[in-house]
């Protein structure tokens, strides 16, 4: 029989307890002390826990006639051995067993994690990052979207003058209405009047054209594949991404659970303003533009060659609408292998009344 | 481990020391400027760590990490050795730095270790080791008022532990469960749980002014409380304290005529 060594407490013993050997008879708990058999508790008559400092021993209590007795085991292996020989069937161990402490060094685990975790929080943000942004953007309802969207072009009316009526507004809306048939988020399509050869998107549906651009277009083909990209970026959301890529925290968390005061908002439509969007949105806009053209019959030549015209006017200083959709030789080459396997009679070009740019 | 067996008495009331009487050839070991007088014969050697037999076989990895949880528990990095290199019985002193008692504690018959406040360690035999017990439960380390790390004292002869007022030794038995303020523990045997409880009522809590948590310790084993911890006193003597410029000093204009005059009945 194998003896663990213990310490018994009880009445009639010194107050600091006397050491014991310690057995499991079947069912019987053996206690010896110095060599003697001097008590036998039976397993069912005994209360288990872990107990003492930092409930390192283990306690096996009982009471008789005389009062209160416990038997405590200290080594840790003492402790499993007595575990693991315990007859479970005629006493169940307490469901509730809570072992020590596992950690034993629990103050400085948890300083050295209030230190890390910053730390880990940024690296595991620069390396889901596009996930993160992606599920914070769907956080965002259209709603809180559409409002950036309204106050942004509240911001750019202030400074620039809007061509409500004339030719050349005629001219926008007739392209406009060939691309958007049924689609949803509705666009609105301003043309503004600025010489810069620009266009952007706002999100929520607002897609702002400069006459600047309208007038560099040399067929209704080039404005639509202009059109159709811009309004990938806003189906695709990418202003938001963008916003929330360089936004703090702090704003993205007002954005999720809604701006009650409505300040943030008019920093986002701040923000909005100076983007600029990344290549991978740059070509996936292509990219769904393109099918977008196809899909309503419109030759996507124009737009491979309206990007093309831009690039070559880049020179000393390049159009406006360069510096916020920065282009590259692969989103070129990407959308000319696709022109090469477009079928001959896939489109016809756009037919407008008049004279192309209308004055 | 064999231990020197050590005789010793220990003298006064409130501000006591106790002196331990060396055979030729024993040691006692003391905490850092704890000493208060020694006979002609009794060789110091102040060594690195807490010299115990343990540690001083061991290499010196051993010694640093002795070392190390020395200054972990507030204490110096060194440990004095006193040993009697004479013939004769010589003696050896060591006081306690505030008012409070000293208790012996036969570790022995505590079952090889003892667990105390850190600074409570006083003197010892020579063989006693000084380790540091860390208290895993995260609540009763920042509400038990004995802080994160607690010294503990391993071997089979007499230490001495000190603390603040009056000393209460108390015997818990099996499932006996004593609540105490925190701050008031001083020790116990391994055996003890020493845990924490929410004072139970509000209004207890808040203007009670035993604070939030009682310490409760429950047996079976061997407690020993202080009345009076020394930040207490503390506390109360800096209260008390002249401050800057508007304290009743002795050198006052009206001098012990001022004090006589105003009273100091506080």
């Amino acid at each position: 029989m194998t003896t663990w060594a213990g310490r018994v407490f009880g009445p009639g013993l010194p107050p600091a307890g006397t050491a014991a050997e310690v057995a499991l008879d079947v069912s019987m708990l053996v206690l010896q002390v110095a060599g003697e058999r001097w008590q036998r508790v039976a397993v069912t008559d005994l209360a288990l826990r872990y107990s003492g400092f930092n409930d390192s021993q283990f306690e096996l209590a009982w009471r008789d006639a005389t009062g209160a007795w416990a038997c405590h085991l200290s080594a840790p292996s003492d402790i499993a051995a007595l575990l693991a020989a315990w007859p479970v069937s005629l006493a169940p161990l307490p469901r509730k067993l809570r072992g020590p402490r596992r950690h034993a060094l629990l103050p400085w685990t948890t300083l050295a994690l209030i230190i890390a975790l910053p730390v880990l929080l940024i690296v595991a943000f620069l390396f889901s990052q596009e996930r993160v942004i992606d599920f914070i953007v769907a956080q965002i309802s259209p709603t809180v979207e559409r409002q950036i969207g309204v106050a942004t072009l509240a911001q750019v009316r202030a400074t620039t003058k809007f061509i409500e009526q004339g030719p050349q507004a005629q001219a926008l809306a007739v392209v406009a209405r060939k691309l958007k048939v049924g689609d949803e988020p509705s666009y609105r399509f301003h043309l503004a009047d600025d010489k810069v050869i620009n266009a952007f998107a706002l999100p929520g549906g607002d897609i702002v054209v400069n006459r600047g651009l309208l007038l560099a277009t040399r067929n209704p083909d080039e404005l639509a594949g202009v059109l159709a990209h811009e309004m990938q970026h806003v189906a695709l959301r990418h202003s938001l991404k963008s916003m929330i890529r360089g936004a703090g925290l702090s704003m993205v968390w007002a954005l999720v659970i809604g701006d009650p005061s409505g300040t943030l908002v008019g920093q986002a439509a701040d923000r909005l303003l100076g983007l600029k969007f990344s290549r991978d949105a740059e070509r996936e806009a292509d990219d769904q533009g393109f099918t977008l053209l196809v899909k309503r019959g419109i030759d996507p030549h124009g737009m491979v060659a309206f990007f093309d015209t831009l690039a070559k006017q880049g020179g000393a200083t390049p159009p406006a609408l360069l510096s916020t959709h920065p282009a590259s030789a692969e989103r070129e080459a990407a959308l000319a292998a696709r022109l090469e396997q477009l079928p001959a009679d896939c489109c016809t070009p756009l037919m407008i009344e008049g004279v192309w740019p209308p004055r | 481990m064999s231990m020197d067996v050590i005789d010793y008495e220990i003298f006064g009331d409130d501000m006591q020391y106790v002196e331990i009487e060396l055979d030729p050839g024993e040691a006692a070991v003391g905490e850092a400027g704890a000493m208060m007088m020694m006979q002609d014969g009794i060789e110091m050697d102040t060594v690195f760590g807490d010299g115990s037999r343990a540690s001083e076989t061991s290499r010196l990895m051993g010694k640093l990490l002795g070392a190390g949880k020395r200054l972990v528990s507030g204490e110096s990095l060194f440990t004095t050795i006193f040993h009697n290199e004479s013939q004769l019985k010589r003696r050896v002193a060591f006081a306690a730095p505030y008012p409070g008692r000293i208790v012996p504690i036969n570790l022995r018959e505590m079952g090889g270790t003892f667990i105390c406040q850190k600074d409570a360690f006083l003197c010892a035999a020579r063989g006693v080791s000084l380790g540091i017990a860390f208290q895993r439960k995260l609540g009763t380390a920042l509400f038990g008022g004995e802080g994160f790390i607690m010294q503990k004292l391993d071997g089979d002869g007499l230490a001495f532990v000190h603390a603040g007022g009056t000393l209460a030794e108390r015997t818990l038995g099996p499932g006996e469960i004593l609540r105490v303020d925190t701050g008031c523990v001083v020790g116990f045997q391994p055996s003890i749980d020493f845990d924490i409880q929410y004072v139970g009522k509000l209004k207890s809590a808040i203007f009670g002014g035993e604070g939030l948590f009682f310490a409760t310790l429950r047996g079976p084993g061997k407690v020993w409380l202080q009345s009076l911890p020394i930040s207490r006193l503390a506390g109360r003597v800096l209260a008390y304290a002249p401050r800057a410029g508007g304290g009743r000093e002795e050198g006052s204009l009206l001098g012990i005529l001022g004090n006589v005059l105003d009273g100091d009945n506080r």
